[in-house]
């Protein structure tokens, strides 16, 4: 084991507040508009931060499985608000579905990946919640980029999912080409990041854990199996989003809705 | 159809496509529907195959209420070429192929049926998306009928042709109706087609039946001024 990780104190914090200083700067001196938008995420990032900080160091003390389920909840209740919200205007019942399908997702995957690949038969915050939380995460990207783009695919292609009803394709027959582009389209981003990980750049998870002080090849091999169960968690949910979802663009009686 | 209404849009801003429709077609005829843009012409069609709903009033397809059809037994038998038919991006013969998948039935001749519309067959095996236009009509027309429906149902079908594609299409349709009983309704803006085939004619003005009749003596005498100035003042564009 290499030395523990430098803290960052009070002062280092503050210091912080120097490159924030000079981004807004620039911002002015260039008239680029982005003093508000900058000052606001970096307070939501403070206070984001702080908190969780706070609430996972007070987890993390508990060592209970109660604990961890419910800080699990928490995260998986706002996910699916975010996602929810994000395509929210798409189509009704969107909530439960969001959450019904992360929830999903992320359970199996935090399943199989910490009782089978890792073998953690405790209820260690340490594992179980960062996992969580990125496979979460990624999957609630994936499942909201798969509902938009069923969405605007719909809008998009009226004619040609029109053509099919008119022949006696039912909702389902008649919108598989766009439910297949709209899961391929949300795992882009993923498959994408697995093609040029370790080589453009190193990865959240990795990076951190370097800095945490374990070896690189098993920070490394780490990262290698959070990028699986991301694609396992993304695939689940941009399918499970878009089957639940592209019946809600269509009436009983086989009609496409408007709008 | 009686006292058909359709509105879309939430209560506050709802807008009416049609009002008050009272309508009754008699099987194997033609009836042109013909009007202004954005009178209701396509609005009219998309009931009677049942692609939208009527906010009020009561469709009656082939001697049943259109709500009792089961949706695919309906398309079927009422089939529907839109204005603009997209075709899979497949060959010719699999789109033909293609109602006959949907409809779990085995029956329908791709070869009869592009011959039908005046193809010959070794377009079976072209690319759809080589066609011109109006071939990618005729094979779209070829579809339609090719479950053998009661009902055919065509929204602008020479919109986008030139006249003498046009006119070939027109008489593909005629040569189609003398082989097999066929209810043709079709939204037009070209007033002289509905000369040519004969039939009968519906004119929307604005959401409402204006009037209805033998095609030949409608365009000849119309009955009232505002029919009179849309049938006599010209063609219209599409809608």
């Amino acid at each position: 084991m290499m030395k523990p990780i430098e803290p960052l104190g009070t002062l280092s914090i503050l210091l912080l507040l120097v490159p924030i200083a000079i981004v807004c700067s620039l911002s002015v001196a260039l008239k680029l508009g982005q003093v508000r938008r900058v000052s606001i995420a970096t307070a939501r990032s403070v206070v984001q931060l702080l908190a969780v900080g706070l609430i996972i160091g007070w987890v993390f003390d508990r060592q209970t499985w109660w604990w961890v389920a419910g800080l699990l909840l928490v995260m998986l209740l706002v996910a699916g608000f975010t996602a929810s919200g994000q395509a929210g205007k798409h189509a009704k019942g969107l909530l439960w579905i969001m959450t019904l399908v992360l929830g999903g997702s992320t359970a199996l995957g935090l399943i199989y990946f910490t009782q089978v690949v890792v073998g953690i038969h405790e209820a260690d915050p340490r594992y179980w919640i960062p996992l969580g939380g990125m496979m979460l995460g990624n999957a609630m990207t994936a499942a909201t980029l798969s509902v938009e783009r069923i969405a605007s695919d719909l809008s998009r292609s009226r004619g040609d999912v029109e053509t099919m009803l008119v022949l006696g394709a039912s909702p389902w027959q008649a919108t598989q080409p766009i439910v297949r582009q709209a899961i391929g389209a949300a795992l882009t981003p993923t498959i994408n990041a697995m093609m040029i990980v370790g080589i453009v750049k190193l990865p959240g998870m990795m990076s951190g854990q370097l800095l945490g002080g374990t070896e690189p090849f098993q920070a490394a091999m780490y990262q290698l199996m959070i990028l699986i169960a991301i694609l396992f968690c993304d695939t689940l949910a941009a399918t499970g989003a878009a089957i639940l979802i592209y019946r809600r663009f269509f009436t009983r009686a086989w009609q496409l809705k408007r709008g | 159809m009686r006292g058909v209404d359709r509105a879309v849009g939430q209560d506050g801003n709802a807008k009416r496509l049609l009002t008050g429709i009272d309508l009754t077609i008699a099987r194997n005829t033609i009836t042109h529907i013909v009007g202004p843009s954005g009178s209701g012409k396509s609005s009219l069609l998309r009931l009677i195959n049942r692609l939208d709903e009527p906010t009020s009033g009561t469709i009656e397809v082939l001697g049943k209420p259109s709500r009792d059809w089961p949706v695919r037994e309906l398309r079927r038998r009422v089939a529907m070429v839109l204005q603009e038919p997209s075709l899979l991006d497949r060959t010719v013969e699999e789109n033909l192929r293609l109602p006959g998948v949907l409809h779990g039935l085995d029956n329908g001749d791709p070869r009869a049926a592009v011959e039908q519309v005046g193809l010959s067959a070794d377009m079976l095996k072209r690319a759809a998306d080589q066609l011109s236009v109006g071939q990618k009509q005729r094979v779209a027309l070829a579809r339609a009928i090719i479950t053998k429906p009661d009902v055919l149902l065509l929204d602008e079908p020479t919109s986008a042709l030139d006249p003498r594609t046009a006119e070939e299409l027109l008489d593909q349709l005629i040569a189609i109706r003398q082989q097999r009983e066929l209810t043709i309704i079709m939204v037009t803006h070209r007033l002289e087609e509905a000369r040519r085939l004969g039939g009968q004619m519906v004119v929307m003005i604005d959401g409402t039946l204006a009037a209805s009749g033998e095609a030949a003596a409608l365009l000849d005498d119309p009955p009232n001024g505002v029919v009179r100035q849309f049938l006599i003042g010209g063609d219209d564009e599409t809608d």
